[in-house]
């Protein structure tokens, strides 16, 4: 197969995991709408609720999610325009994997505040924290590729300069 | 869910980059940009990371076949398997039939999954780092990501505890999609070096 051949079946591609990046982008953005209006909202509306910390400390969640949906999908926009891991496409990717990181600790640390007052504290186990190891990995996975990614390229960028 | 092992892992997994960054910055001062330079960090992080491989391997063989034949353990009184959030096993004999050989299907493609990835480090460490045998290498893992997603998917819904995140399953893809690229990359690089 001929080398043009090749881009345009990567920038195929990358067209449609573009697109589906920018629907994640949409539902994300309308998660974070939603709570911030949900969290500023409900106490005024509903005086009689008690007041509940959980509204507002969830809003930096899908802030963060949103960040890095956006990550993504400037990445796999760099790559539907045919810039294939350059200097620029591999920061989105490694920017990606920062926010994911970040996400991930702020949920370890949203669900030890969230959880009840324990009544008894030898019934604490690390069983009770819901956020999944998944987050982690695939951001530690995300940047060991970029890291990866920008010392090859930088790699050949050397050999192509030697003379 | 996080189990200990897992915690450890991850622990494992900072402190191993944080060394890593030290070591960078140590290298960093004395040896400019050279491609030597970048080749001896490529395989000192390999170095690293099969390290880590082979005592996740240690320990993760010797936990596996613990629950399997009752091993003494470190610290506690049993091995312990956590296939979802109520369904804590502490030997074999209480599971059910099916859910024991997904477990047994399920640690010997982690396990396979390992020896591909060290597979991987070893070719990174001597410098091999785009040809079709590291593409085959990522590509395998992509796929497992996803096929232990199906296996965890399974044993939930045989236990009717159902508590999956869809992560695994794009990031296996996502991986797949780079291994593509790199593959296509190298074909491309072939291709060029063929031209007169």
């Amino acid at each position: 197969m001929k080398n043009f051949q090749n881009k345009a079946k990567i920038i195929k591609v990358s067209k449609i995991l573009r697109n589906i990046a920018f629907a994640g982008l949409v539902v994300s953005g309308i998660l974070m709408s939603i709570s911030l209006i949900a969290a500023v909202l409900t106490p005024l509306l509903l005086k009689k609720l008690p007041s509940d910390t959980t509204q507002f400390s969830i809003i930096p969640i899908f802030i963060f999610i949103f960040v890095t949906n956006l990550k993504i999908f400037r990445f796999l926009d760099r790559l539907k325009n045919g810039c294939f891991f350059d200097a620029q496409t591999v920061g989105y990717l490694n920017a990606a994997a920062n926010w994911w990181l970040a996400l991930w600790i702020y949920e370890v640390v949203f669900y030890i505040l969230m959880q009840q007052p324990w009544n008894n504290p030898h019934d604490f186990s690390l069983y009770h924290f819901p956020p999944d190891v998944g987050g982690l990995f695939a951001a530690l996975t995300l940047k060991f590729v970029a890291w990866f990614f920008r010392e090859a390229q930088e790699l050949q960028e050397e050999q192509e300069l030697t003379v | 869910m996080i189990s200990t092992t897992e915690l450890i892992s991850i622990l494992v997994l900072i402190v191993t980059y944080i060394a890593f960054r030290f070591v960078r910055k140590g290298a960093g001062g004395q040896t400019a940009k050279s491609r030597q330079a970048r080749l001896l960090r490529i395989k000192n992080a390999s170095f690293i990371f099969s390290v880590c491989l082979w005592l996740s391997f240690l320990l993760g063989g010797y936990w596996f076949l613990g629950f399997l034949f009752g091993w003494p353990t470190f610290g506690h009184d049993i091995f312990r398997m956590v296939v979802s959030h109520n369904h804590v096993y502490s030997s074999p004999s209480e599971m059910p039939s099916a859910i024991f050989w997904l477990v047994v299907v399920k640690q010997s493609l982690a396990f396979f999954a390992g020896a591909m990835l060290l597979r991987l480090f070893w070719l990174y460490g001597n410098g091999i780092l785009f040809t079709a045998k590291n593409v085959n290498c990522i590509r395998f893992l992509g796929y497992w990501l996803i096929i232990d997603w199906f296996i965890d998917y399974q044993m939930q819904s045989l236990l009717r505890d159902m508590d999956l995140s869809t992560t695994s399953i794009f990031l296996g893809l996502f991986i797949i999609f780079f291994a593509w690229i790199m593959d296509e990359g190298r074909k491309i690089q072939e291709e060029q070096e063929l031209t007169v």
